[in-house]
C-alpha cells in the first residue's frame, strides 16, 4: 500500500521532469527561435539597409549634381563618383542585400546600374582635361542610368517591406506558439502540483493511520495478558512487555539485552551454543503454539506456553514471542485427567466385575436351572411339582435378568460389534410376533402384524440384535396388555437415498405416565410401582433395546397416554439385498402329504417354531434338543426328513448329518436338510459333502418350509421300458465279437459310477453333473432306457444344485442299475440262445 | 558639490598639463594627404587644436589585425589597421563618445567604451590592399564580427563606418 504510494509518487515526479525539461527545451527551442527572427527582423538592420539603399540614390544624385555643376571640379566628381561606386559594390556584396539580389527585377536593374560604372569609371579614372572634356558623356550616362537608380531603390523597399511582413508574421507565429508551450507548461504543473499535493494529502492520512495504528497496537501489546517479547536476530531482547515483565517477575530495562532464552526454553535451561542453537532451529520451525518453560532470573521455572513469529523489517529480522503463564491450567488439567483416569478406571472395574459376575452367576445357574427340569422327571408330588415350577420360573427369569445385564455390560465396554447378514424382515418379525403368540394369548391379547405400504423383504441387517429389539418391545407391550391388542406395523422408508424400515409396536396397554416418558428407556425402569406388582422383569429390556437401536445406528422412541397405551416406534438404516437364490420358495405353496420329520435344533425357541409351523400342516414331529440326541432318534427311527441346526454345542450339525448318513441307523437314508440363519453358508461345498441335501434359511418361512417338504414327499418318477431289445440286438450286430468285452467295460462305468455318487464324502455338484452325462450316453450306446432317463436326471438336478431332487436319485440309481442288469443278462441269454441254434 | 567638481577640475588639469607636451612633441604634422583628422578635447594635437594623420601616421602606430566576414562584403577578409583603443590612447580620451563622419558627412556615434582590447579597428587595408573610397576606403572602422557576437548586431553594425574622413571627440 504504501510501497504502491511510494512508487505512484516516484512515477508522477517522473513524468512531471520529463514533462518539465520537455516543456522547457521547447521553450528555449522557440525562444531561441524567436529571438533569431526577432534578430533577422532587427529593424535597424532594415532600416540601415532601407537607407544604404535610398543612400544609394542620393549618392547617385551627389555625383550627378557634381558632374553637372556650373563648375565642375574634377575632384569633387571624382569622390562623388567612388561613393556611389562603393555602394553599388556594397549592394552587390552585402549580406544584408543577397535576398534583394535573389529577386529578378533588382538584379537587372543592378547591372543596368553595373553597366553605368563600366561606362563611367574609364572617363572618370582617365586625366583630369579628358575628364572635363567628356562631362557630357557622363551626364548622359548619368540620365541613362537614373531611371535604374531610382528603381533598385523603390524595389528594395517593396522588397523590404513585403520580407519584414513576412518575418513579422513569422515572428508572431512562434510566439504564439512560444505561448502556447509556456500555458501548456503552466497547466501541466499546475496539474502536477494539484496531483502532488492529493498525494500528499493521502500520504499524510496514512501516516495518521500508520500512528494511530501504532499506537493502538502499543495499546494492545501493553494491555494484552500474553506477554510480548521482541527480539532481533541473535535473539537478544529488544522489547519487552508490561504483561512479560508481570510473568518473568523482570522489568523491562532489566531484560533489555538479555538472551532470549534466559526466560524461555522448549527444552531445559542451558549455556550450550549449540544446543540453544537447536532450541532455537526448534521454536522457529513449529507451527503455532508450543509449550515450555519459563525462568525468573531468580531461577524458578514454571510452565509456559509461546507462539512464535519471525517478522523482517528494515533494520533487520526480528522474532516476536507471545508468551502465557500456564502454570494454574496446567494444574487444573493434570487434575482433570486425574480425574478423568479414576473415573475410567472404576468404570472399566464396574464393568469387568459385571461381566465376570454374569457369566459367573450363569454357569451354576444353568446347572440349577437343568437338574430342576431333571428333578421333575423323578416322580414328585402335585405339591412339589407345582414348588419346582415355580423354582423353574424363577431360575429361567433369573437367567433372563443376568443375560440383560451381560448385554448391556458388553454394550457399555464397547465390546457389543455389529454383523449384519442378509435377512428376510417379513420372517424375522413372524417369529418374534409368533414367540409371544402364547403370552399374548395368556393376557386374552390379539397379537398381529403388517407391512404399512410395500414390503421390504430382504435386507442386510444384524438380524439377532434387530430380533432382540423388537422380541423387547414386542414382549414388553404384550407383558402390560390385558384383554387388549398389540399390532405391530413395519414400514420402509427411504430417505435422502437411505433405506430405512420401521417399527411401530402400538399396544392398549395402561399406557406410561407423562412424567414418567423420559425414563422408559432408562436401566432399571419398571413404571409405576403399583402396575409392577403382576408385571415381572429387570427393567433392562428397554435399556438394552435402545442400546443396541443406537448401536445400529437407529432411533427409538415411544409415544404414549395414560390409560389408553403407548407405542413404541424403532427405525433402523438397513441395505437393501437380493434374494439369496435357492432359498425363494413359490407363493401359495401346496402342503406336501404328512410326513415324519425330525427337528434338531438346540434353541428352544426356534425348535418350538419349527414344530408349530410343521404341525399345522399337518406333520408328525420329533424334537431333539442337539446333535447328540438327534443321532440317537435317528438311529432308532425311521424318518422321512431331517431338520438339522448347524451350530450346535458339541456335536453340529455337518457331523451329525454325516454320521447318520454314513451310518445304518434306521434313517440313513432320510433326507438332512440344515437350518442356519447365515445365507453365505447355505451353498458351502461341505455341507454337500457331508450329506446335507439342502438348506432352508432361518428365520424360517413356512412357504420355504413346506417347499422343502414338498421336494422330499415327491420324489421323481422315471417310467419307461428298463432295456431297448432291437437297440441292444443293433449294437450287438454292429461291434460283433467285441461286444462282450465293451458290455463288460459299460457295466464296469456304471458301477464306479453308483459308488462314487452315493459315496460319502459327497461328490460336488459339477462333478456328479459331468459323471452322469458320460455314463447317460453309454446308456444309450446298449439301450438302457430307464437308466439313462434317471441318468440324466440326476445331471439336470445336480446343474440345478437341487440337493434333495439328486437324494431321491440317489436312492433309486441302484435299483435302476439292477434292474437293467436283470434284463440284459435275460437278453444275453436270448442272444445266445438264438446265435446257438443257429449254429446248431 | 563644489569641492568635488573642484576637485574633478583639479585632476582634469593636471592630466593635461603632464601629458600634452609629450604627445604634442612626439606627433609631427602630416606631410602626406591627411587620411583622418580628429577635433574636439583630445590630448595631442598636430595641427591647431587638431590632430591630423595622414597614411604614414597610420602605418607607423601600433598595428592591428584580424580575419573576418563582414554583412557588406563577401567571404572572409583581413583587416589591418589601428585599433580604436591606441587611437583613444594616443588622444588620451577615455569617456565619451566618438562622432565619426564620413566623407559624404554620414555620422555615427562610436562610445569611447567601445575601445578595448580585441575591440574595433580603424582599418586601412583590406587583404593587404590600401582600400580605396570605392572599396569603403581610405578608413573603415572594423569591429571583429566573427570572433564575439557582441559584434553581430544592428547597433555595431550602424557603428561599422567606412569612407571615415574625421572624428570628432565629444566628452
Amino acid at each position: 500500500m504504501a510501497q504502491q504510494h511510494v512508487a505512484e509518487q516516484r512515477r508522477l515526479r517522473l513524468i512531471a521532469g520529463a514533462a518539465i525539461i520537455l516543456g522547457l527545451s521547447a521553450i528555449i527551442f522557440l525562444a531561441i527561435s524567436v529571438l533569431r527572427q526577432v534578430n533577422a527582423l532587427d529593424q535597424n538592420a532594415f532600416d540601415s539597409a532601407q537607407w544604404s539603399l535610398s543612400q544609394t540614390e542620393v549618392e547617385f544624385l551627389e555625383y550627378a549634381r557634381a558632374v553637372d555643376s556650373a563648375t565642375p571640379e574634377v575632384d569633387t566628381i571624382r569622390l562623388r563618383f567612388d561613393i556611389f561606386y562603393s555602394r553599388v559594390i556594397t549592394l552587390k556584396n552585402a549580406r544584408v542585400f543577397a535576398p534583394l539580389r535573389d529577386d529578378a527585377d533588382f538584379a537587372s536593374e543592378l547591372a543596368q546600374v553595373d553597366l553605368f560604372l563600366d561606362q563611367s569609371t574609364p572617363l572618370i579614372d582617365g586625366p583630369d582635361t579628358q575628364l572635363i572634356e567628356e562631362l557630357a558623356a557622363l551626364n548622359t550616362f548619368i540620365s541613362e542610368a537614373r531611371g535604374s537608380v531610382r528603381q533598385l531603390s523603390l524595389s528594395g523597399l517593396d522588397r523590404y517591406t513585403r520580407f519584414l511582413d513576412q518575418q513579422k508574421l513569422q515572428v508572431s507565429l512562434t510566439t504564439a506558439q512560444l505561448v502556447a508551450v509556456i500555458v501548456a507548461l503552466f497547466a501541466g504543473l499546475a496539474i502536477a502540483l494539484l496531483q502532488m499535493d492529493r498525494l500528499n494529502n493521502q500520504a499524510a492520512e496514512r501516516e495518521a493511520a500508520l500512528q494511530q495504528s501504532n499506537s493502538r497496537l502499543n495499546t494492545v501489546i501493553g494491555t494484552a495478558l500474553d506477554g510480548v517479547l521482541v527480539t532481533d536476530a541473535d535473539m537478544q531482547i529488544i522489547d519487552f512487555s508490561p504483561a512479560a515483565a508481570d510473568i518473568f517477575q523482570c522489568s523491562p530495562e532489566i531484560a533489555m539485552g538479555r538472551h532470549f532464552f534466559d526466560f524461555c526454553s522448549v527444552g531445559p535451561p542451558t549455556n550450550d551454543e549449540v544446543a540453544k542453537s537447536d532450541a532455537l532451529q526448534t521454536i522457529l520451525e513449529a507451527k503455532g503454539r508450543m509449550k515450555g518453560t519459563g525462568f525468573t532470573l531468580e531461577g524458578r521455572s514454571f510452565p509456559i506456553e509461546f507462539a512464535f513469529q519471525s517478522a523482517k523489517t528494515p533494520t533487520g529480522d526480528i522474532h516476536i514471542a507471545f508468551v502465557r503463564d500456564i502454570s494454574a491450567r496446567e494444574a487444573a488439567e493434570e487434575e482433570l485427567v486425574a480425574a478423568r483416569d479414576a473415573a475410567l478406571a472404576s468404570e472399566r472395574l464396574k464393568s469387568d466385575f459385571l461381566a465376570t459376575m454374569s457369566h459367573e452367576i450363569r454357569t451354576p445357574l444353568n446347572g440349577l436351572i437343568g437338574n430342576m427340569d431333571l428333578l421333575g422327571d423323578t416322580g414328585l408330588s402335585p405339591h412339589q411339582a407345582r414348588y419346582l415350577d415355580n423354582m423353574s420360573a424363577s431360575g429361567r427369569m433369573l437367567m433372563q435378568h443376568v443375560s440383560d445385564v451381560l448385554d448391556i455390560t458388553q454394550y457399555d465396554a464397547g465390546k457389543l460389534t455389529v454383523s449384519p447378514v442378509v435377512t428376510n424382515l417379513s420372517a424375522l418379525i413372524e417369529d418374534v410376533v409368533l414367540t409371544q403368540r402364547g403370552l399374548a394369548e395368556a393376557h386374552e391379547t390379539s397379537l398381529c402384524w403388517h407391512w404399512e405400504g410395500p414390503p421390504l423383504e430382504w435386507v442386510s441387517v444384524d438380524a439377532s440384535r434387530l430380533q432382540l429389539i423388537l422380541m423387547n418391545l414386542v414382549g414388553n407391550a404384550v407383558k402390560f396388555t390385558r384383554a387388549g391388542r398389540v399390532t405391530v406395523t413395519a414400514t420402509h422408508e427411504n430417505a435422502d437415498g437411505a433405506d430405512h424400515v420401521r417399527f411401530e409396536i402400538a399396544d392398549t396397554g395402561p399406557g406410561i405416565d407423562p412424567e414418567q416418558l423420559p425414563h422408559v428407556f432408562d436401566d432399571f425402569f419398571t413404571g409405576d410401582a403399583s402396575e409392577s406388582r403382576d408385571v415381572d422383569g429387570s427393567g433392562l429390556g428397554l435399556g438394552i433395546a435402545r442400546r443396541f437401536a443406537t448401536a445400529l445406528g437407529g432411533q427409538i422412541g415411544i409415544d404414549s397416554e395414560l390409560g389408553s397405551g403407548s407405542t413404541f416406534s424403532v427405525t433402523i438404516p438397513v441395505d437393501i439385498a437380493e434374494a439369496p437364490s435357492g432359498v425363494t420358495p413359490p407363493d401359495d405353496t401346496p402342503v406336501a402329504p404328512p410326513q415324519h420329520v425330525l427337528v434338531v435344533e438346540d434353541n428352544a425357541i426356534n425348535r418350538t417354531v419349527v414344530r408349530d409351523m410343521l404341525m399345522a400342516d399337518g406333520h408328525r414331529v420329533t424334537e431333539a434338543v442337539d446333535g447328540k440326541t438327534g443321532l440317537a432318534i435317528a438311529q432308532a427311527t425311521q424318518f422321512d426328513l431331517i431338520l438339522m441346526d448347524i451350530s450346535m454345542p458339541q456335536l453340529d450339525g455337518r457331523e451329525a448329518a454325516q454320521r447318520i448318513v454314513s451310518g445304518d441307523g434306521a434313517s440313513r437314508n432320510a433326507p438332512i436338510v440344515a437350518l442356519t440363519a447365515n445365507v453365505f453358508v447355505s451353498d458351502a461345498p461341505g455341507f454337500q459333502a457331508c450329506g446335507i441335501v439342502a438348506t432352508v434359511v432361518k428365520p424360517l418361512r413356512r412357504d420355504a418350509l413346506r417347499g422343502a417338504l414338498l421336494d422330499v414327499a415327491l420324489p421323481p418318477t422315471i417310467s419307461g421300458p428298463s432295456i431297448l431289445a432291437d437297440h441292444l440286438s443293433e449294437t450287438c450286430e454292429t461291434l460283433g465279437p467285441a461286444f462282450e468285452a465293451t458290455m463288460k467295460r459299460f457295466s464296469n462305468e456304471v458301477d464306479v459310477f453308483i459308488k462314487q455318487f452315493t459315496a460319502m464324502p459327497r461328490a460336488p455338484f459339477e462333478e456328479i453333473a459331468d459323471a452322469a452325462h458320460k455314463v447317460a450316453g453309454s446308456c444309450a450306446l446298449f439301450g438302457v432306457w430307464r437308466l439313462q432317463q434317471a441318468l440324466l436326471m440326476v445331471e439336470e438336478t445336480a446343474r440345478e444344485r437341487n440337493g434333495i431332487g439328486l437324494h431321491h436319485l440317489r436312492q433309486q440309481l441302484p435299483e435302476l442299475w439292477n434292474q437293467a442288469q436283470h434284463a440284459l443278462q435275460a437278453h444275453a441269454s436270448t442272444l445266445t440262445a438264438e446265435s446257438t441254434s443257429i449254429e446248431t | 558639490m563644489t569641492r568635488t567638481l573642484a576637485a574633478a577640475f583639479m585632476a582634469a588639469s593636471f592630466v593635461a598639463t603632464t601629458v600634452t607636451p609629450l604627445a604634442a612633441d612626439t606627433l609631427p604634422e602630416p606631410s602626406g594627404p591627411v587620411v583622418l583628422t580628429v577635433t574636439g578635447p583630445i590630448g595631442v594635437t598636430n595641427v591647431g587644436d587638431t590632430l591630423q594623420l595622414d597614411r604614414d601616421a597610420f602605418e607607423k602606430m601600433d598595428q592591428s589585425q584580424f580575419v573576418t566576414t563582414t554583412v557588406w562584403t563577401e567571404g572572409l577578409h583581413e583587416f589591418q589597421g589601428v585599433s580604436l583603443l591606441s587611437l583613444t590612447e594616443l588622444l588620451d580620451v577615455s569617456e565619451g563618445t566618438l562622432l565619426a563622419k564620413a566623407v559624404n558627412d554620414y555620422t555615427v556615434e562610436i562610445p569611447v567604451s567601445d575601445a578595448v582590447e580585441d575591440g574595433p579597428i580603424i582599418a586601412y587595408k583590406m587583404d593587404g590592399e590600401l582600400m580605396s573610397i570605392r572599396d569603403k576606403g581610405p578608413l573603415w572602422v572594423v569591429y571583429p564580427y566573427d570572433s564575439n557576437p557582441d559584434y553581430r548586431t544592428a547597433v555595431i553594425h550602424s557603428r561599422s563606418i567606412w569612407q571615415l574622413d574625421r572624428i570628432e571627440v565629444v566628452k
